[in-house]
C-alpha cells in the first residue's frame, strides 16, 4: 500500500480502536489503562517535521476527547508527547543518524530502541494526563504511580500489536 | 516585519505548541467540574484583586474631581456673597477657580503657574486666593495658563491692615521665612496683640478688602523710628498650594480711571 495512504489509515484505525475499545478498558482498579491513539502518532515517520507532528497529534487527541468525552484531555496529552517525540528521537538516533528508509517499528530499529522510545513517550503522555486529572497534589503520587504501570502495560501492548502485524506480513 | 517573520520562522514550535496547548487548556478546563472551579476561584480572586486596584484609582480620581468642583462650587459661593452683600464692597469682587501647576517658594522671587489663562477670563493684575486668604497676584497670562507672583516675593509690597478698623502698613516679604512676612510702618500707637488679623485694603484694587493675609505672629514688633515693624505668619502655607481663586474687583477699570483722575490733577 502506498505509504501516503497507510499513515491516514493507521491514524484512523488507532483512534477507532481506543474509541470503540481501549477507553472502555480500565485494569486493575485504575492502574492499567491504555491510550492506543498514542501508537498511531508513535508510527509517524522519523523524519516527520516537530509542527505537523503537533498538529497530527493535536488532531488525533481532539479526535479521541470528541467521540470519547475527554473534555481536551488527551488533546492535552498527545501535544505535550508530540513536543518530546523529536527530542527522544534525536536522543535514540543510531551513531549516524536515522536512514531514509527507518521506520519507528521493532522490525526497523529494534526491540531495545522501541521499547525505550515507547515508554519514554508514553510515560510522558500519561504523567501529563494523570497529573491533569488528579488536579489537586494528594493524588498526584497515586496519578504518577497508575502513568508509570499503565504506560508499561501500553509498551507491552504496542509491542504484541506490532509483533503481530509484522508477523503477518512475513507469512505474506 | 522581516524580523517578525523570522521570530516567527525559528520559533515555530513552541508557537505553535503554545497555541494547540492553550486551545486543549481551555477545552479541559471548560469541562471539567474541578478545574473549572479551581480556574474560577482563581479567576474571581485575580478579577476582585484587579478590580480593587481600578475601584482605588477611580476613587482617587473622583476625589481629585470632587476636589476641583468644590473649588469651583466654593469660588460661585464666594461671588454669589459678594453679590447679595449689602456693603458696596461686596458688589465689587466674583471668583474664579483654579489649580497651581508649578510653584517655587525656596527663591528670592518666587512664582507660580495657573491652570487657567485668558480663555477662563483670567487677566493680568487679578489677585489670587486659597480658602479665603490672599496670597498673590496674576502678572502675566497666555489663553490657556497664567502666572503669578506670591506674598514670597522680595520686591513686591501689599497694602494690609491689622484687623477691620485698625492701622494700614505695607506688608512685604523679607525673603528668609516662607512661612511670615513683615508688617511695615506701622503707627506706635496703633493697637496690636498677637493672633490679629492681618487683612487686605482693597487699596490696590488687586484684592477686595478684608481677605485675610496671615496674622500678627507671637514676637515683639522691632522699632523703626516712629514706626512699629510687626512680624506676620502667613495665613497660606506656600508649599501646599494646590488650588486656588482669582479674585476679580469688577470695577476696577472705573476706579483706576478715577485714580488718574487725581494724579492729573496733582499739581
Amino acid at each position: 500500500m502506498n505509504p501516503a495512504m497507510l499513515i491516514p489509515l493507521q491514524l484512523l484505525l488507532t483512534v477507532s480502536l481506543q474509541v470503540l475499545f481501549f477507553q472502555n478498558l480500565t485494569l486493575w482498579n485504575g492502574w492499567g489503562i491504555l491510550a492506543f491513539h498514542a501508537l498511531g502518532i508513535l508510527l509517524l515517520p522519523l523524519n516527520t517535521r516537530p509542527v505537523v507532528l503537533l498538529v497530527i497529534s493535536a488532531l488525533v487527541g481532539a479526535s479521541v476527547d470528541f467521540f470519547a468525552y475527554g473534555g481536551g484531555l488527551f488533546t492535552s496529552a498527545a501535544i505535550t508527547m508530540a513536543t518530546f517525540l523529536p527530542l527522544i528521537n534525536r536522543l535514540l538516533a543510531p551513531r549516524e543518524g536515522y536512514e531514509v528508509t527507518d521506520e519507528p517499528t521493532i522490525k526497523s530499529m529494534g526491540i531495545q530502541w522501541f521499547s525505550v522510545r515507547t515508554f519514554a513517550a508514553l510515560s510522558i503522555h500519561n504523567l501529563w494526563l494523570f497529573s491533569l486529572e488528579a488536579g489537586r497534589w494528594s493524588l498526584m503520587f497515586t496519578g504518577w504511580g497508575k502513568a508509570l504501570t499503565s504506560s508499561l502495560l501500553g509498551l507491552f501492548l504496542f509491542a504484541a500489536v506490532l509483533q503481530l502485524v509484522q508477523a503477518k506480513r512475513k507469512k505474506r | 516585519m522581516r524580523n517578525l517573520w523570522n521570530f516567527i520562522v525559528q520559533y515555530q514550535v513552541i508557537l505553535v505548541f503554545m497555541l494547540l496547548q492553550g486551545l486543549a487548556m481551555s477545552w479541559f478546563v471548560t469541562s471539567h467540574g474541578f478545574p473549572r472551579g479551581k480556574w474560577v476561584r482563581l479567576a474571581l480572586n485575580w478579577e476582585s484583586a484587579w478590580q480593587g486596584r481600578l475601584a482605588q484609582w477611580s476613587h482617587r480620581t473622583e476625589l481629585s474631581d470632587q476636589n476641583i468642583q468644590l473649588l469651583e462650587e466654593n469660588a460661585r459661593l464666594r461671588s454669589t456673597l459678594g453679590q447679595s452683600s449689602s456693603s458696596p464692597k461686596g458688589n465689587r469682587s466674583k471668583f474664579i477657580a483654579a489649580e497651581v501647576i508649578r510653584l517655587t517658594w525656596v527663591q528670592d522671587q518666587n512664582y507660580f503657574i495657573l491652570n487657567q489663562g485668558r480663555d477662563q477670563g483670567i487677566r493680568i493684575g487679578q489677585g489670587v486666593t486659597e480658602n479665603g486668604a490672599a496670597i498673590g497676584k496674576i502678572i502675566e497670562t497666555t489663553n490657556a495658563y497664567s502666572i503669578g507672583i506670591p506674598l514670597l516675593h522680595n520686591r513686591l509690597d501689599w497694602s494690609a491692615r491689622i484687623g477691620q478698623s485698625g492701622a494700614i502698613g505695607r506688608l512685604k516679604w523679607n525673603g528668609v521665612d516662607a512661612t511670615s512676612g513683615v508688617l511695615y510702618d506701622i503707627p506706635r500707637s496703633a493697637d496690636l496683640k498677637p493672633g490679629d488679623s492681618v487683612l487686605t485694603t482693597g487699596f490696590q484694587g488687586v484684592f477686595p478688602p478684608d481677605l485675610l493675609f496671615g496674622i500678627v505672629a507671637d514676637e515683639p514688633p522691632f522699632f523703626d523710628g516712629e514706626f512699629l515693624n510687626v512680624p506676620v505668619n502667613w495665613s497660606a502655607n506656600f508649599q501646599s498650594l494646590r488650588y486656588v481663586q482669582l479674585t476679580e474687583t469688577t470695577d476696577r477699570k472705573l476706579l483706576d480711571s478715577l485714580q488718574s483722575t487725581v494724579n492729573l490733577s496733582t499739581p
